[in-house]
């Protein structure tokens, strides 16, 4: 093989592999565990060291070259389809987890109480969510073996997509208030506990409803020509 | 981002790459995966064949048995097939029992091989009401992402191509019975099926055909195994089988029949290029 | 036996014809006699002591395309396919359970063995090979990281010319690290089979069978003994010995074992590191792709900004 190639890839780790000792130094980091005095791999991929100024010391971790089988944790930001809606809560399947897509769903529960922060006694779930909508929600603590609980009781959580009722698939409503959204086809105007969604860069986000449409566009007309 | 656009948004992402003519894996509505046959890779097994078309993996293996003919047919042999869905070829399957689906597919199998007669059972019997070979052809996916009928038609015919019966001898009197495994005869096959299966997607104005779609494009088309599948054994059509999806026109109808038939000759080709190319290595 | 309804069923009858055959019955001396020639050699050519690791031992990735992750092995003959999914509610369960479970399955395709043909519903044997990989993995894999949940372990055995325990075990650890499932160590595995004063390491089929049949001459050592191993960590993960033989024997198959378990971990790295590179490269190439249609996007957004600004 190509000793160049290689190089450029960076060190390469298989599972159970010494990678340094375990000191005030050197912390063991995701894709890693430290056992009597040195840390191992436990993940075949590449070796990455960084420094933690607070702890004064270099983390070590292995980067997976696939997405690693992650669970949703505590505190986890997730992107959630909602499935079924009664008057107490919500249930939903858990789709993806930050930017890391999950290959089997898990099942995830909103209680009421939890969908918004403000007028906690009022809340209807029905004039909040339905399903088939897409949702942002943030994990509580895990109290039920199978049931993720769930929240979304702060202004960037809530529904980013749905599809008003009767409206065709793939025909998304656009928000236009803090609790409604319209379809910009049928123009139904249906309630919902809508998400603000922070853009990370705001200078691409002045243009980036017409830069998403031309995106979408685009990649299938770019695989063609491949 | 392409990952969680197609998951967020299942339809929007399909149909972007289906209005624009082309499909998610980069194929033409009408293109066809590679087609890879193998035969005799086994040895535990008579005959045996391993089929990938794409990602679709299959494995037949064929054993052979001894058996009395069944009282009302004393004149004919046995020939069972089984398609075997296992746990590890996609993570819809469970392990246990076959699921309803394993039996859908069995059953069209088992249908689509009797219809063809491309094997006569009258072959496989020896002596009348007394002694017959029982053919067990077990196919198993190891693989699955699509259109899998077709990959195991392809599987059992390249396997039972290769096949050769050993020379049995049977004294009437002592019923003793004596098999000379060195000594074989070829079985005869007549023709050889082959199953095209086509997804129908149901875009707003128009219905598209698929061919030969992969596990994602039969699940978009709405739920498990292929909708439209149609087998020709030279030239005549010998299983015809539709399961849900939207309706179909005419017009596509003939359509599917040329492709059909373009595919069939195709497979032929390929099968009988395989088994000449290893019988040439064994020699 | 009841009928299966669900799968197509031959007559109830049948018998493989090789039971009609001239060399089907054998006495184990005959038996014993097949297994080795003149030279003390094996029939596939291999010295005793020899395992298949060498140009016989074949092994890859990424065979599922549907599952997390997946290899193949090869010790020629016997072959072995593994499929690794991502964790899933445990069905049935009640209790909090601070460890991950794994779930193991090893099933025999029913053409795999050369004398019988297998049924489909799960017979002893497979039971007690997924329990046996079921303890051997559980050492290995980080079960903390995922509580409550289980992990899907599917083994195929495609073919069976002996040793497939230990197959069984080399596939499944290379289909878990293949699945970025969080692993301790690699694990590989090996097995032996004694048939009085020999030990056949990495026993076929035949040398199995043998090694099973009780001896015509009371009191001598018979059996197969497999063992894997975490190899940096220096554990025996698995230990599983059927016959009978004295203490000596064991401590001596223990050390030939250990040797062995040694030495296919090279091979395994190899897969492992070869996998990590593809991977790599092939994100690469997607990645410069996806650079590209970006700043094709770019430019057009540029040129609609003129348009904008121009009126």
């Amino acid at each position: 093989m190509d000793k160049e190639k290689l190089k450029e890839i960076g060190k390469i780790c298989i599972p159970g592999m010494r990678l340094s000792p375990a000191d005030d130094e050197h912390i063991s980091g995701p894709g890693t565990y430290d056992l009597q005095g040195y840390i191992y791999a436990t993940l075949a991929g590449i070796l990455k060291t960084e420094r933690d100024e607070t702890r004064k010391a270099t983390v070590i971790t292995v980067v997976s070259p696939r997405t690693p089988s992650v669970l949703p944790r505590t505190g986890d930001i997730v992107t959630a389809k909602v499935t079924v809606v009664n008057s107490r809560m919500v249930q939903c399947v858990i789709l993806c987890v930050g930017a890391s897509v999950l290959v089997r769903p898990y099942r995830g529960v909103l209680k009421k109480e939890d969908i918004k922060s403000t007028d906690k006694d009022r809340i209807d779930p029905y004039k909040c969510f339905r399903p088939g909508d897409v949702i942002l929600a943030r994990v509580l603590p895990m109290t039920e073996i199978h049931w993720y609980h769930l929240s979304t009781a702060e202004n960037e959580l809530g529904v980013v997509i749905a599809t008003a009722e009767g409206s065709p698939q793939g025909v998304g409503m656009v928000p236009i208030s803090w609790s409604e959204m319209q379809c910009p086809k049928t123009l139904v105007k249906e309630p919902r506990k809508v998400a603000r969604v922070i853009p990370e860069n705001i200078n691409q986000n002045l243009f980036n409803v017409g830069k998403d449409k031309e995106k979408k566009s685009k990649e299938p007309a770019e695989d063609k020509s491949n | 981002m392409a990952e969680i656009y197609k998951l967020i948004h299942p339809v929007k992402y399909f149909n972007d790459y289906i209005s624009r003519d082309i499909r998610p894996d980069g194929r033409k509505f009408h293109e066809q995966r590679n087609i890879k046959v193998n035969v005799n890779s086994l040895k535990t097994a008579e005959a045996s064949a391993v089929v990938k078309c794409g990602n679709t993996t299959v494995v037949c293996g064929v054993q052979l048995e001894l058996a009395t003919p069944k009282a009302e047919e004393p004149e004919l042999g046995f020939l069972v097939t089984n398609v075997e869905l296992t746990p590890l070829c996609s993570s819809k399957y469970r392990p246990g029992p076959p699921s309803d689906n394993a039996q859908v597919q069995s059953y069209m199998l088992s249908d689509i091989f009797s219809n063809s007669k491309c094997i006569d059972l009258k072959d496989l019997c020896i002596v009348p009401d007394k002694l017959a070979w029982v053919v067990y052809c077990d196919i198993v996916c190891l693989d699955n992402d699509g259109s899998l009928v077709d990959a195991c038609i392809i599987a059992l015919m390249a396997s039972l191509k290769t096949l050769s019966l050993p020379t049995v001898t049977y004294d009437p009197e002592t019923e003793e019975i004596k098999v000379d495994p060195d000594v074989r005869t070829p079985l005869k096959v007549d023709g050889c099926p082959v199953a095209t299966s086509f997804a129908v997607y149901k875009l707003t104005e128009r219905n598209i055909l698929l061919t030969d779609p992969s596990a994602y494009e039969e699940e978009m088309c709405g739920g498990l195994g292929a909708h439209f599948t149609v087998c020709l054994n030279k030239g005549l059509i010998c299983g015809n089988h539709k399961f849900g999806g939207s309706h179909l026109l005419m017009e596509n109808q003939e359509e599917v029949l040329k492709i059909a038939k373009e595919r069939a000759n195709l497979v032929v080709k390929v099968i009988d290029s395989c088994i000449k190319n290893e019988k040439s290595i064994d020699k | 036996m009841p009928l299966d309804y669900r799968r197509f069923n031959g007559p109830e009858d049948s018998v493989s014809y090789k039971r009609f055959t001239k060399d089907y019955l054998k006495s184990y001396s005959e038996l014993y006699n097949n297994l080795i020639d003149e030279k003390g050699r094996r029939k596939d050519g291999r010295a005793l002591e020899e395992a298949r690791s060498m140009c016989m031992f074949f092994a890859r990735t990424d065979m599922v395309s549907q599952a997390k992750g997946s290899a193949y092995i090869e010790l020629k003959k016997t072959k072995a396919v593994c499929s690794v999914f991502d964790p899933r509610e445990i069905p049935h369960q009640n209790e909090f359970s601070q460890l991950g479970q794994l779930f193991c399955e090893v099933k025999f395709a029913p053409f795999s063995c050369p004398n019988q043909r297998r049924t489909h519903a799960p017979d002893a044997d497979e039971k007690a090979l997924s329990v046996a990989l079921r303890q051997a993995l559980e050492p290995t894999v980080c079960r903390h990281l995922f509580p409550n949940y289980q992990i899907d372990v599917f083994v195929y055995i495609l073919e069976n010319d002996g040793s497939c325990l230990a197959a069984a075990i080399n596939a499944a650890g290379l289909a878990l690290a293949n699945a970025a499932v969080p692993m301790y160590d690699i694990i590989t595995a090996c097995s032996v089979a004694v048939i009085g004063e020999k030990m056949f390491v990495d026993p076929t089929e035949a040398e199995e069978h043998l090694a099973m049949m009780t001896p015509e001459k009371e009191g001598t050592n018979h059996g197969i003994i497999t063992m894997s191993m975490l190899s940096e960590l220096k554990q025996v993960s698995d230990f599983t010995q059927i016959g009978s033989m004295d203490t000596d024997c064991v401590t001596k198959a223990i050390e030939i074992l250990e040797k062995e378990c040694e030495n296919i971990v090279p091979n395994i790295q190899k897969v492992l590191v070869l996998n990590v590179v593809q991977c790599i490269e092939q994100r690469k190439q997607l990645e410069e792709e996806a650079k590209e249609r970006e700043q094709a996007l770019n430019a057009k957004m540029e040129e609609w900004k003129q348009l904008l600004n121009s009126g």
